[in-house]
């Protein structure tokens, strides 16, 4: 060969042994024996192994033994005397060095072309791969994002399902439970109305025990039922711009008979200006209804009550203060669990369930709100309410059960 | 003393609350018809075309606020108050939009409190 073509040869050599080792997939050229004639640059690179490792090695012994496959095998010999290829077989292994991995094997004889020196005697076969790990790992991905949506979708229905079950539930026991309840309320009254004809008087006292008694059941199923829906997650909220100021003085207003009857003084100082907040206009009346009731309840007759809102923080912060029994310190860490009444409660206000700080507090929360209060016994005692100015979160339900003060006979 | 002779028809399933109910109507003066249910509620304004209704919600067969629909749907439409125990505003507000109704609940009034509310949407 003269000089020129050898120096050709060498320049396309180059050329090509260059494009070999830019190639981004790692490949093998194989013998008809399988063994590894040369691997790319590639190869090395991804593998972490060394020509040392890999030349001249049948293609089973490669690494620890993972293309040894029977599968793989059959394909691999089957190229050249059928020639055929094969593309796409999957392999899974954890390699040395690299860790898990899935590479997917194309193989096929490599073309003579037409026309050019015979650069080579003995067909190869052309083993690329492809590193398909991450292709997997999103498949696998989706799949069970896919799984997760419907699985949600799924817990979601049935969620919808319970909480209609529950709705329902609590329907259905407030009824059932206020049927008998309004049927000995309405004879008893009947009786002290005299339809049955006149009372003795201690019949007449005895008639108004079982009224009063009566009173207090239908009180506690009420407050009961209100709780329930509480715990069961189902309290409707429907925030709306609200004019908070205005719902203390409708409270406050709602409720002179009974401030009346206790000859009590009420004062209730609403500056002007009170911005208007996003919060659900009939649980804060139900807090307002609460706190101030109490307030009346508990404080003998003619004490004081002092309404007070002012502007904070762009919310709006209630206070309501009684100069009545107050709660004992000792007791003061129990005032919003279920059914607690402090010590001095059950004397001034028999018929009180304990339920009202709860529920109270529990719709304070479902508004965004804080309640807190100062006490002391026998020096009245202050309860504060702050709301925020937004961030109610609207709630599908069932409503609170409108406190409806009763008057005693 | 003139005494209302005004025709009302009550639709409440439980014997208990009915007998009171009609006592204390009668009492007051007022002609009493009573209906089990939704269905025989129906049966009883078509024959006895009562002034007033006042209907339980929960009851057997046909409830209260489907038998007002049916009314309504008839072209029959009368002065309606529900008494219920129910609290769901759901139901409620399904009561309410049948017919420009009222609603009271149960175990928060007495029977004078009842009467007093008949006779003024009667106008007496």
């Amino acid at each position: 060969m003269s000089a020129v073509a050898r120096r050709l040869e060498k320049t396309a050599w180059i050329f090509v042994k260059s494009v070999i080792d830019t190639t981004p997939n790692p490949f093998l050229i194989l013998d008809p024996k399988l063994r590894v004639i040369m691997a790319n640059k590639y190869f090395y690179r991804f593998f972490r192994v060394a020509p040392k490792q890999t030349e001249k090695k049948p293609v089973y012994d490669l690494g620890r033994g993972q293309w040894d496959i029977p599968k793989l095998k059959k394909l691999l010999e089957e190229i050249l005397p059928q020639k055929t290829y094969f593309k796409n077989f999957e392999v899974e292994y954890n390699f040395p060095r690299i860790g898990n991995k899935t590479i997917l094997l194309n193989a096929r004889q490599i073309y003579e072309q037409a026309g050019l020196p015979r650069l080579i005697f003995t067909p190869m076969i052309l083993l690329v791969m492809e590193d398909i790990t991450a292709l997997k790992e999103s498949q696998k991905k989706a799949v069970t994002a896919d799984r997760i949506i419907k699985e949600s979708r799924a817990a979601l229905e049935q969620q919808k399902e319970i909480d209609k079950l529950k709705s329902e539930f609590v329907s259905l026991a407030s009824h059932q439970l206020r049927t008998p309840l309004t049927s000995i309320k309405w004879y008893a009254d009947m009786l002290l109305q005299k339809r049955a004809g006149e009372l003795a008087p201690k019949q007449k006292r005895y008639v108004r025990e079982i009224y009063q008694g009566n009173e207090r059941m239908i009180n506690l199923v009420r407050n009961l039922l209100n709780v329930s829906r509480i715990e069961a997650g189902i309290l409707a909220v429907r925030p709306r711009p609200a004019d908070v100021g205005a719902l203390l003085k409708e409270v406050t207003e709602e409720q002179v008979p009974f401030v009346r009857k206790k000859k009590h003084e009420v004062v209730v100082e609403i500056p002007a200006g009170l911005p208007k907040i996003s919060t659900d206009p009939e649980l804060v009346r139900m807090i307002f209804r609460n706190l101030f009731g109490n307030a009346v309840e508990y404080t003998p007759s003619r004490g004081k009550i002092t309404c007070t809102a002012e502007k904070k923080d762009g919310g709006i912060v209630v206070g309501i203060k009684d100069t009545g029994i107050g709660i004992p310190a000792r007791q003061q860490n129990r005032v919003f669990q279920k059914l607690f009444r402090g010590d001095n409660a059950t004397r001034e206000r028999p018929q009180g369930t304990g339920l009202e700080l709860f529920i109270t507090k529990a719709m304070v929360e479902a508004l965004a709100g804080k309640i807190w209060f100062r006490s002391k016994e026998g020096g009245g005692t202050t309860f504060w309410v702050a709301l925020p100015p937004k961030g109610v979160k609207m709630r599908p339900g069932q409503k609170i059960i409108d406190n409806h003060y009763d008057q005693t006979k | 003393m003139t005494k209302p002779s005004k025709k009302i028809l009550i639709a409440e399933d439980d014997g208990s609350l009915l007998s009171a109910l009609q006592e204390r109507f009668a009492d007051e003066g007022f002609s009493v018809v009573t209906a089990r249910d939704g269905e025989e509620g129906l049966i009883a304004v078509e024959k006895e075309r009562p002034d007033l209704l006042l209907l339980d919600i929960r009851m057997p067969k046909m409830d209260g606020i489907t038998m007002a629909r049916k009314l309504k749907e008839a072209g029959t439409d009368l002065p309606t108050i529900f008494l219920t125990n129910l609290d769901d505003i759901g139901h409620i507000s399904e009561a309410m939009g049948v017919s420009k109704a009222d609603y009271l609940i149960k175990s928060d009034w007495n029977p004078d409190d009842v009467t007093a509310r008949v006779k003024a949407k009667l106008g007496l």
